[in-house]
């Protein structure tokens, strides 16, 4: 049986702005159904990704495909299919939050109402207010409604969660993108970019880490937490001399070691257990953890 | 109601306002000539002039601005990414915004049209002339403002791309003025417009949403604006805040120094204007006030104009009024005696001399030039 075509397919995407080279020879697919990670530092070149995968900016090498429609010459074939949340933020500041959420409803051919009112309801916000006397967050409030409410088949967030309080942004993850996802399983798809990583460690299945516009590292999540470990061993002296070329981090505390393995940490505790510790213990790396370990790596 | 004209009236309420003033400002005009009490001898008698300046601004800058503003609003409130992010084609965007934009915009004209009726009632040229300027304006908002990626670096490079066949217009030497050079004029300024049209089609095709803040600004563009040994002298430095905090401001308001080296060549340029005049010491000013378009077939003449002729005879016919000192020739003709001649039923002609300029149009034509070249380097580094 073939494999179903990938909602998001990129391919040795680069991107420069005049000199600075935002996305070079960037590649990553996303399946259907899942939920993607994009991490990466200031800079590293992921709104760049996601303005490609919106024609908003032209690729000057490499291809970007949505559902195998070409952005730049089917754009509104793919804008169909996605709803997108920005950095930042921008509505026509005369309207209200009503008249917003109307005039974005006039482009999609499904609007869920009553999904509406819930979140509208779910975040607080006043309806008859105007969109300029919003804050920060409120507007991002806005944009999340307006992104969920259409119920397309991928949904693009660009740091989602910037500017939400952490009550809403809690709510907003666990209500609004699992349910989003869970509309339809196994169809909605979701790519996320985020600094927030911890806050969408249960739902990412799947990340790319972005550094100078690069791929450093793409992982199933599950194998990511599989492969990167942390051990802690605990001798009754200073801890021996051992050849730990194989951890991606060694720091030594007293009598305690403690190693970031990467894909060797069997080895790497076998080895261990051979100096007799008195305690060894060894966890998985939360998503945040490994990206913090293979960008200081 | 359809999508489509949700999006309209979204388009048309976001020009409204601005709307209104400029139909306000074409519309005082038309108040200004009826016969109300209060004009003749009443208490807003000598409002005149403040009518003029509005009426001058509202047609010179508030038609341009409209043209501009549908596009430039999205800049302004940094919601193009919004509106391109949405599943519609950018060509029916460009479509909604153009046809709002030239309701707007004729209705406006409308207004200034009647308003001025009764000053230039026989002069077809002159509605040729502002037809074309406003057609040429409306087509070239939408890539002017995509140049300028703002409402004010837009409405300042329409203005000025569209006031270079003007100030030819006015300045034209040694060209007989037959049928086939207006008919040339005419054609030209359409073609013009059309490519403007296409160029901001296309524009629009193919934008791309580089930025999001103030740097996106053409005016507030990167260091490349500033020269190098400039920008050296002013970057900040880890000692000295007071300096430094000097050093900031006047980094920030380098647009405004930009702009007052161009005014100061203007100024220049309008000193030497006076001058030329000075030497012209027997300038008398003329009207030409005959009743038929034969007259003036040989001459230049150029209602909307305040450069006026110190030889009547040069009018192809005899003047029946000269004045001296008159102090209310305006710019762009928009002038009390001109109106009262035509009240009359007289057609104004008022004529070019290229030696002898009044030094007020010395000024205009500096600062129009000033600006073009503005816009040129704004452009060269924009490319």
């Amino acid at each position: 049986m073939s494999s179903p075509t990938p909602a998001i397919q990129v391919e040795n995407l680069s991107y420069a702005y005049g000199r600075a080279e935002a996305i070079h020879d960037l590649s990553l697919a996303v399946q259907p159904g899942r939920c993607y990670g994009l991490f990466g530092r200031n800079g590293a070149g992921k709104t760049t990704t996601m303005k490609c995968l919106l024609n908003l900016l032209r690729p000057q090498r490499g291809q970007v495909r949505v559902f195998g429609l070409d952005p730049a010459k089917q754009e509104v074939a793919v804008k169909r299919l996605l709803s997108y949340v920005p950095d930042q933020v921008a509505f026509y500041p005369w309207m209200s939050v009503r008249e917003t959420l109307d005039y974005l409803a006039s482009f999609r051919p499904y609007w869920n109402r009553k999904t509406e009112q819930e979140l509208l309801g779910h975040f607080g916000l006043d309806p008859a207010q105007r969109t300029g006397s919003l804050s920060k967050g409120q507007r991002t409030q806005v944009a999340l409604i307006a992104a969920v409410c259409p119920e397309t088949d991928l949904l693009v967030l660009d740091e989602p969660t910037s500017g939400l309080d952490p009550i809403v942004r809690r709510e907003f993850i666990e209500t609004v993108i699992g349910a989003y996802q869970e509309g339809i399983p196994g169809k909605r798809t979701i790519l996320v970019s985020t600094h927030l990583i911890t806050e969408f460690e249960g739902l990412i299945d799947e990340f790319t880490i972005i550094d100078h516009g690069q791929a450093v590292l793409t992982l199933d999540s599950d194998h990511a937490r599989e492969r990167y470990r942390k051990i802690r061993a605990r001798f009754a002296q200073s801890p021996p001399e051992l050849d730990l070329k194989a951890a991606l981090r060694v720091r030594r505390d007293g009598r305690e070691l403690e190693l970031i393995a990467n894909g060797a940490g069997d080895e790497l505790l076998e080895r261990l257990r051979q100096h007799n510790p008195e305690a060894l213990s060894t966890e998985s790396l939360t998503l945040e953890e490994i990206f913090v370990a293979t960008l200081k790596s | 109601m359809s999508a489509k004209t949700t999006r309209i009236l979204k388009e048309a309420r976001s020009l409204f306002w601005p709307w209104c003033a400029v139909i306000i400002a074409g519309a005082l005009r038309l108040v200004e000539q009826s016969d109300s009490a209060l004009l003749r001898g009443g208490a807003l008698q000598g409002i005149h002039p403040l009518v003029e300046a509005i009426s001058f601004l509202g047609f010179f800058v508030g038609i341009p601005l409209l043209a501009t503003l549908s596009l430039g609003n999205e800049f302004h409130h940094r919601t193009l990414q919004l509106l391109l992010s949405q599943p519609v084609s950018r060509m029916e965007i460009w479509s909604e915004k153009l046809i709002v934009t030239i309701v707007a915009v004729l209705a406006a004209a409308l207004v200034f049209r009647y308003g001025q009726q009764s000053t230039f009632p026989q002069d077809p040229e002159l509605w040729v002339v502002g037809g074309a300027l406003i057609i040429a304006m409306i087509s070239s908002a939408t890539f002017w403002t995509l140049v300028a990626r703002s409402t004010m670096g837009g409405l300042a490079l329409n203005a000025v791309s569209c006031s270079i066949p003007l100030v030819w217009h006015l300045r034209r030497e040694g060209i007989a003025e037959t049928m086939t050079t207006r008919s040339v004029a005419v054609f030209a300024v359409l073609s013009y417009a059309g490519v403007m049209l296409w160029l901001g089609r296309r524009a629009l095709a193919r934008f791309q949403v580089t930025g999001g803040l103030a740097g996106d600004d053409l005016l507030m563009a990167g260091p490349k604006m500033m020269p190098r040994a400039v920008a050296e002298w002013l970057r900040c430095r880890s000692t000295s805040p007071l300096l430094n905090l000097i050093r900031k401001e006047l980094r920030l308001l380098r647009p405004v120094w930009l702009i007052s080296l161009l005014a100061a060549r203007a100024w220049v340029h309008g000193r030497a204007g006076i001058g030329t005049r000075s030497a012209h010491a027997s300038c008398v000013h003329s009207f030409d006030c005959g009743s038929s378009r034969d007259h003036v077939a040989g001459g230049r003449k150029n209602v909307g104009d305040a450069f006026l002729a110190p030889d009547p005879a040069r009018a192809g016919s005899p003047p029946v009024a000269h004045q001296t000192g008159h102090s209310h020739v305006h710019r762009f003709g928009l002038c009390r005696s001109a109106s009262h001649l035509a009240a009359d039923g007289r057609q104004i002609h008022l004529r070019i001399d290229p030696h002898v300029r009044e030094p007020g149009c010395g000024d205009d034509l500096a600062a129009w030039g000033a600006a073009l070249e503005l816009c040129l380097i704004l452009v060269r580094l924009r490319g």
